[in-house]
């Protein structure tokens, strides 16, 4: 069963530290909502964790320590869906950035075997066929972010790091593509990470939650007990109400009001 | 050019990428024997007065073949036409590489400094005698501008790199690489200043760029030069492709970005420097090669690599046969015409992108 611990990590910006002594733990085939204020360091905290930022601290997967493993090691085990999806403008077809992300680093001249099936079986699994020979620039933001995500599970990752992987899609599509993920997470047993705004959505879909803010760990576990409209009010300054949903199937968080002391004042 | 809807429902995905892969293995191919026949074709219609079964006698039989033929094929024709394919081998790569490593279409040898300052230090071999050969006395003293030019290339580069410190942004490395620029013409224009008028003479020749400096030790050089580079570049296909398609995140992928670019930043100096020191300065290769390979085989760098060297080689050896057949009984010099010939396609090129940009 994989096993994802973090403590003490630490990640900076040139000498700033930008995100302080994050501590947690999480098992296989769970996922967990970081969730926070704009400027919490939450992208940061996901760009240290795939290496794209200096990070300190240990974060043990299984049994290896992932601050240990050379950069490809790491590389290997991680998939990583960027906040701003716009970089997609190569000119490129889906199929070949498929193809690009599971051999990045390769060396011989001829893909990895099994890529084009794989390649396939992503396009597959999230109904994205039709776009096989189009070129990302081409296509809406929300099918950008759906682009990105089969670029990150092509790769089999045993950590999925998704920042915002909702923020431009529709409606049908924000619930698409967390059952896929969720879905995705369950079957792999692998552990998925996702920064997002929408708090239903971390109510529905995440198991765990990480609460940032000004890049401190404000809270962290499961997301029944953390997600209270109290600690929602304290980590927004927005004053909400909890509301159950279909007979308390679902519980949602409704925001009445900015508090007093809210923007401007975090 | 590049489909980019969907075609033929009924296909799979893996069937149409291996198409495309064969039909740009194709256009590769292609372009590799169209560099043969210009090679060929140079060869034929090189200076001097010989006739075409001279020619091709001296070419297939060398030994049965009157000196006279012999020397002018083997010794003048051959070194100059091998000399025109490497240059534009190794500046259409060094354009490439940097376009890619830069993220900028407009990056070539030039933007670095490395041709200004391989100009300067040619310069100060023709202009005020000083040579670095003279630290090296075992270097002959043909290669004595050469070495100074392909110093001055070198050191440009790396003065990039120190002052960049392999972790400053795209755009910095080509702010500093105009900066130089500036530093070596402005130097350069000192010399010139300086230089008798002889010297000032074969200052100016030597900018204009041409082959007729290409010697066999010289082809030797670049050309076993390129024998190693071009393999490592092949090598890094895929992760100059990573590169180009997500920048920095392409660390995501495994590929170690910082070193890539350092590397490729070394490779495309010394690539751009070697030929620029034999012939002088060749423009618009760098630059525009690169754009008519990714028109044909798109970005995949596991082909656009192999079809820039085959565009950049026709490109250059076409220019070297338009130097001897323009002006008949004149050699113009090969920057001359690549330049002008270089330049309809440049302002194409801009005038694409304006309408790419989608007003
Ligand atoms: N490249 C950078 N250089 C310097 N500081 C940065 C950089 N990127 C982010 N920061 C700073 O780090 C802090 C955290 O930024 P981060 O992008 O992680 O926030 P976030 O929680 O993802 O916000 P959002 O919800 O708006 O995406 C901010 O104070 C920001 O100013
Ligand atoms: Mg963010």
């Amino acid at each position: 069963m994989t096993r994802l611990s973090l403590s003490d990590f630490h990640v900076s910006i040139g000498r700033r530290h930008v995100v302080d002594t994050i501590g947690f733990d999480l098992k296989g085939g769970s996922i967990m909502a970081v969730l926070g204020p704009n400027g919490a360091g939450k992208s940061t905290f996901m760009k240290g964790l795939c290496g794209l930022r200096r990070a300190r601290g240990t974060v043990r997967l299984d049994d290896v320590d992932l601050q240990a493993l050379s950069a490809a090691e790491r590389a290997s085990l991680i998939g990583y869906v960027a906040q701003d999806t716009t970089h997609l403008s190569v000119r490129l077809t889906v199929f070949e950035l498929l193809m690009l992300a599971q051999n990045g680093d390769r060396r011989a001249w001829k893909a990895a075997p099994e890529s084009t099936r794989r390649a396939e079986e992503m396009l597959a699994l999230l109904g994205l066929e039709r776009f096989a020979g189009t070129m990302p620039s081409v296509l809406s933001g929300g099918e950008r972010q759906m682009i990105a995500l089969a670029l990150a599970l092509v790769r089999r990752p045993k950590l999925l790091l998704l920042d915002e992987p909702t923020s431009a899609l529709d409606l049908a599509n924000q619930l698409h593509m967390l059952e896929v993920v969720q879905d995705y997470t369950r079957r792999n047993a692998i552990i998925t990470i996702a920064v997002l705004h929408d708090l239903n959505l971390a109510t529905r879909y995440a198991d765990a939650c990480l609460l940032l803010a000004r890049g401190r760990q404000v809270a962290t576990g499961v997301t029944k007990e953390i997600l209270s409209a109290a600690q929602i009010a304290d980590l927004y300054r927005v004053e909400c109400r909890s509301v159950d949903v279909d007979q308390g199937r679902f519980s949602a968080i409704y925001p009445i009001s900015v508090l007093s002391d809210g923007v401007g004042h975090r | 050019m590049h489909q980019t809807v969907a075609p033929l429902a009924g296909s799979s995905a893996t069937t149409r990428y291996v198409e495309t892969i064969a039909t740009r293995v194709a256009i590769v191919l292609a372009l590799a024997l169209l560099a043969v026949v210009a090679f060929v074709i140079d060869i034929l219609v090189g200076s001097g007065t010989l006739s075409l079964p001279d020619v091709i006698n001296a070419l297939i039989s060398p030994d049965s073949a009157e000196p006279s033929a012999r020397f002018i094929v083997w010794e003048l024709r051959m070194p100059m036409t091998l000399m025109a394919m490497l240059t534009g081998i190794s500046l259409a790569l060094a354009g490439l590489l940097m376009q890619t490593i830069l993220d900028n279409p407009l990056a070539e040898p030039f933007t670095l400094g490395v041709s200004s300052a391989a100009g300067f230090g040619a310069s100060l071999s023709l202009g005020l005698g000083f040579s670095l050969t003279g630290l090296f006395p075992a270097l002959p003293p043909e290669l004595s501008t050469a070495t100074n030019a392909f110093a001055f290339a070198l050191f440009a580069a790396l003065l990039v790199l120190a002052l960049s410190r392999g972790g400053a942004s795209v755009q910095s490395i080509t702010l500093l690489g105009i900066a130089l620029h500036f530093v070596f013409s402005s130097l350069l224009s000192l010399i010139q200043y300086l230089a008798s008028v002889d010297q000032l003479e074969s200052i100016v020749f030597w900018l204009m760029g041409s082959l007729q400096r290409a010697t066999w030790l010289k082809v030797s050089i670049t050309g076993a030069a390129c024998m190693i580079f071009i393999p490592l570049v092949l090598l890094n296909a895929w992760s100059l492709t990573a590169l180009r398609s997500f920048g920095a995140q392409a660390a995501v992928l495994g590929v170690n970005v910082k070193r890539l670019r350092m590397v490729m930043l070394v490779v495309s100096a010394m690539l751009a420097g070697l030929v620029t020191a034999v012939v002088g300065i060749i423009g618009f290769i760098g630059l525009v090669a690169p754009h008519v390979a990714r028109l044909l085989v798109g970005e995949d760098h596991r082909f656009s690599i192999a079809a820039t060297a085959a565009v950049g080689a026709v490109f250059a050896v076409v220019a070297s046969i338009a130097t001897k057949v323009v002006v008949p009984g004149a050699v113009l010099p090969l920057g001359m015409v690549t330049s002008l010939t270089g330049l309809p396609f440049f302002i194409i090129l801009v005038l694409r992108n304006i309408k790419g940009e989608g007003l």
